[in-house]
């Protein structure tokens, strides 16, 4: 037994008095029963059997709970009650309120019956009995409540769930019961989108953090703590963006009218050039056909000085080898490259201008070979931390740097010593007197 | 044999007797009273009466291929399906019910948009009430425990009441008294005195939280109920539990008082609704035309009706009789937390998702549907209305949300009927779940 279960009941709870109450008038009852020997007259009320809970559903049921009202007409009028019916539902639900209240008062107010009331609550029993001589004889019982130890705890333990009545209409249900609508009968996959995994259904917050909203909005740094809207970006930008473009297509155009204009310029004057150029060739070409139609005209006139003729021609010749290796002997060794290169055939210029040049169609590609730099150059720096191109004890055991070589330190010790006059024992010698004097008098001297 | 003799006779005596006197009665008229063709029309079948109205059809030169035609100006008369039909039939054909709902046309409706987001509970704001006197002022209650008050035209906060230590989820504010009440999921119903500003009184007796409160227009009662399925009334000044009304098999989420009978209608998650008797303490009627959980119910302010909601399915009753009155177009709507109802027949249903519904409550057409906007730092998964109401103008909609924000929406001012039209109007019978 608990101590809890020791403990009086609540002062006030009402469960107590309504259980005394109902108790006393069970017990009236049983003494009554158990007297008169009723029990065999008691007409067993039979439950009513299933098989006519489909017909009294079935009278129940009318077409018209089903159909709305409204369907037939939308402005159909339902008016408020009256202030009449609220007063006359008022008074009569106050006065069975008012009663109920009398009651849990009144109760209220003697919560542990006195002895005398105790006694006040007996009451006298009268009944017949038959004896079997046949003669009646009246009895009279007085029933008097059982003295109860007030600290005594409760035997009957208090139902928490409030049952049902049963005495309760049949309701006949109005509604397609669930799972035979075929819209709502749930495909595979969508109850296993509803299978949440263990990890996410059974998360817990035992600690029961939470973040404050007036710190999640200052976490969020579109919102400060004044205005909950959002910074609105003004319009400005877009303007300043606008005209910087507007501004930007001008000055493209005026850079395209400039550079068609000096193109036109450019182009009058190759124009002007080219005829000058042409008037002077025209002019040349007329001069020598001049010249020519004149020689001709004197070759023909005396044939007999073919011989002079060529003789000039030589000369002319030779004159102008010669003019040619003066011109050679001061070009630049660039252009006297070049002219190598063209007199054997190899100057590929203008053959590009006519677009004539072919690229060498070789299949192996030449390539650096510094780029292969594990084959070629394995000591090149790979990166900028890399410091030396070689460790440094690349060609040394790297085990032994650090174990002291004594016999090395030992002869270089010794070595420095002699060398530097240190570390040698010294010994000291009596002076002379007379080596002392010597050398005074030589300061002296 | 004699018995079969005398019953002849006596049937062909009658049968002689009918034909002299309609022949005396009716022989010399062109057409029968209407009473008599009427009793003659019913007694025909289908099939014949349609044969009449086809033949009918052809002598007449109206003519046309649409076998229905809807006649908007006098709907039911001059149809086929009222002509076949006979006047008592015709409520039983989904025809004649589809034409009798295709002919009327819904009221418009201004659309809502969003006015003011408060902020300052840190919890989801479970509850809303509008103070029924001055409507001035609003409290909300949250699961954080407390109750704010809030001024509705600057939605400063005017004051925190805190004591419960668990989520408040319901309020009551009385217009006789200058009292609160609050339902709290610690099983405790608490009484707020509102010029002191502090508890006064406890009700204590519920056996789990309480989920709802409301008070009794005329009696001092409190009623509330919870998660222990029963409805309890109180005594306001005594604190004494007065009535236990068991009938519930399941939570009940919300419960309302009506001044006369049925007098309190609480509504549950075992998919009914049940008005109570108070006087006797019984059941006068349990409506089970819901499928699920009904989470809220409202009543109508100035006509004598309510309105109830379960998953994608809100329907209105006439009171007092508990009688079907509309099918809302509410499939796809969602889970709906919240219904309100405001006196220009505007039904606003607040869905778990976070999606605003507006209907018009007479004819139940949906003209407006849309989301939420989440308050700024929260998730979009935080989106979701859990309570909502009307001022008392009916102008103003609060809604609490589980992004612990208030929002207030207003009607759209400037809107006319031709630039906002709303959703369309297209009455379909299987929406409107037979």
């Amino acid at each position: 037994m608990s101590f809890t279960s020791l403990l009086p009941s609540p002062k006030h709870s009402e469960s107590e008095q309504s259980k005394e109450a109902t108790q006393t008038r069970r017990n009236q009852e049983h003494v009554l029963n158990a007297l008169v020997h009723h029990d065999n007259e008691l007409i067993k009320t039979m439950p009513e059997s299933d098989t006519n809970l489909d017909s009294i559903v079935a009278q129940k049921l009318t077409f018209q709970d089903i159909i709305p009202m409204r369907q037939r007409n939308f402005n159909l009028h339902i008016p408020k009650p009256s202030s009449e019916d609220i007063e006359e539902a008022y008074r009569r639900t106050k006065r069975v309120f008012e009663k109920v209240l009398s009651n849990h008062l009144q109760k209220r107010s003697t919560t542990v019956k006195s002895s005398k009331e105790i006694n006040d609550s007996a009451y006298e029993l009268r009944y017949d009995t038959v004896q079997p001589s046949g003669a009646r004889r009246t009895r009279i019982l007085t029933v008097v409540d059982q003295a109860k130890d007030p600290l005594q705890p409760n035997t009957i333990k208090a139902t928490k769930v409030v049952a049902p009545t049963d005495e309760e209409d049949i309701t006949p249900i109005l509604h397609k019961t669930l799972g035979t609508d075929p819209a709502e009968i749930l495909s595979k996959e969508d109850r296993d989108m509803w299978k949440i995994p263990a990890a996410i259904s059974s998360w817990k917050n035992p600690k029961g953090y939470t973040i404050a909203l007036e710190k999640r909005l200052e976490m969020d740094g579109r919102f400060s703590s004044e205005q909950l809207e959002g910074h609105k970006i003004s319009d400005g930008f877009s303007k300043l963006s606008a005209a910087l473009e507007s501004a930007d297509r001008k000055a493209r155009q005026e850079i395209k009218l400039r550079a068609e204009a000096k193109r036109q310029l450019a182009e009058e004057e190759t124009i002007k050039k080219e005829e000058r150029l042409m008037s002077l060739a025209r002019k040349a070409r007329e001069d020598r056909e001049q010249y020519r139609n004149l020689h001709n005209a004197i070759s023909s006139h005396s044939p007999e000085n073919d011989n002079e003729t060529q003789r000039n021609f030589s000369r002319e010749k030779r004159k102008q080898e010669l003019q040619h290796g003066i011109r050679k002997s001061k070009m630049s060794t660039a252009d006297r490259l070049r002219e190598l290169a063209y007199s054997q055939g190899r100057d590929i210029s203008e053959r590009v201008i006519l677009s004539a040049a072919k690229v060498t169609e070789s299949k192996e590609a030449n390539y650096d070979s510094r780029l292969f730099s594990k084959g070629a150059n394995a000591q090149a720096k790979r990166h900028e931390e890399q410091l030396y191109d070689q460790p440094l004890f690349a060609g040394q055991n790297s085990s032994g740097i650090y174990r002291g070589n004594l016999e090395q330190v030992n002869s270089t010790g010794s070595s420095a010593a002699q060398n530097s006059g240190i570390g040698e024992t010294i010994h000291f010698t009596k002076a002379d007197n007379d080596t002392l004097l010597e050398s005074t008098e030589k300061k002296e001297k | 044999m004699t018995d079969d003799l005398l019953h002849n006779i006596k049937n062909m005596a009658d049968k002689t007797y009918v034909s002299c006197r309609w022949n005396q009665q009716f022989g010399h008229m062109k057409e029968l009273p209407q009473y008599l063709e009427d009793v003659v029309n019913d007694r025909r079948t289908v099939l014949e009466r349609y044969d009449d109205y086809k033949r009918d059809a052809a002598t007449s030169d109206s003519i046309t291929k649409q076998l229905v035609k809807v006649n908007p100006e006098n709907s039911g008369n001059g149809s086929v399906v009222s002509k076949i039909y006979g006047p008592e039939q015709i409520n039983h054909s989904i025809l004649a019910r589809h034409e009798q709902l295709a002919s009327q046309v819904p009221a418009w409706h201004s659309p809502w948009e969003l006015l003011r987001v408060i902020h300052g509970h840190i919890g989801w704001v479970r509850c809303v009430k509008m103070e029924p006197v001055d409507n001035e002022w609003f409290a909300t209650g949250s699961n954080d425990t407390t109750i704010k008050v809030w001024d509705l035209a600057s939605g400063k906060l005017k004051i925190t009441l805190a004591g419960h230590v668990m989520s408040v989820r319901d309020l009551a504010i009385s217009d006789r008294f200058p009292y609160l009440f609050s339902a709290s999921e610690d099983k405790t119903v608490k009484c707020w005195d509102l010029e002191k500003n502090q508890a006064i009184r406890d009700y204590h007796g519920h056996l789990s939280g309480v989920h709802t409160v409301d008070l009794h227009p005329t009696l001092d009662l409190v009623v509330t109920a919870g998660r222990d399925s029963v409805v309890r009334l109180w005594d306001i000044r005594t604190r004494g539990p007065v009535m236990t009304l068991a009938g519930h098999k399941g939570p009940i989420n919300k419960l309302r008082c009506i001044p006369v009978d049925p007098q309190v209608v609480s509504c549950s998650t075992d998919a009914t609704l049940r008005l109570w008797d108070i006087s006797t303490g019984k059941t006068i009627k349990t409506l089970t035309h819901h499928k699920r959980s009904i989470r809220d119910v409202s009543l109508h302010p100035t006509e004598f009706s309510m309105v109830s909601a379960c998953t994608n399915d809100v329907r209105s009753w006439k009171l007092p009789e508990g009688s079907l009155l509309t099918n809302f177009e509410s499939t796809g709507t969602g889970i709906i937390n919240s219904l309100s109802v405001n006196a220009d027949d505007v039904l606003f249903a607040g869905s778990d998702n976070g999606t605003l519904s507006f209907y018009d409550y007479k004819s139940g057409h949906k003209y407006q549907s849309f989301l939420t906007q989440e308050a700024p730092g929260s998730l979009e998964s935080e989106r979701g209305i859990l309570t909502s109401t009307f001022d008392m103008t009916g102008q103003r909609l609060i809604t609490g949300e589980t992004d612990k924000s208030i929002k207030l929406w207003k009607q759209k001012e400037d809107a006319t009927p031709e630039t906002d039209p709303g959703l369309p109007w297209n009455p379909d019978l299987s929406s409107q779940r037979l």
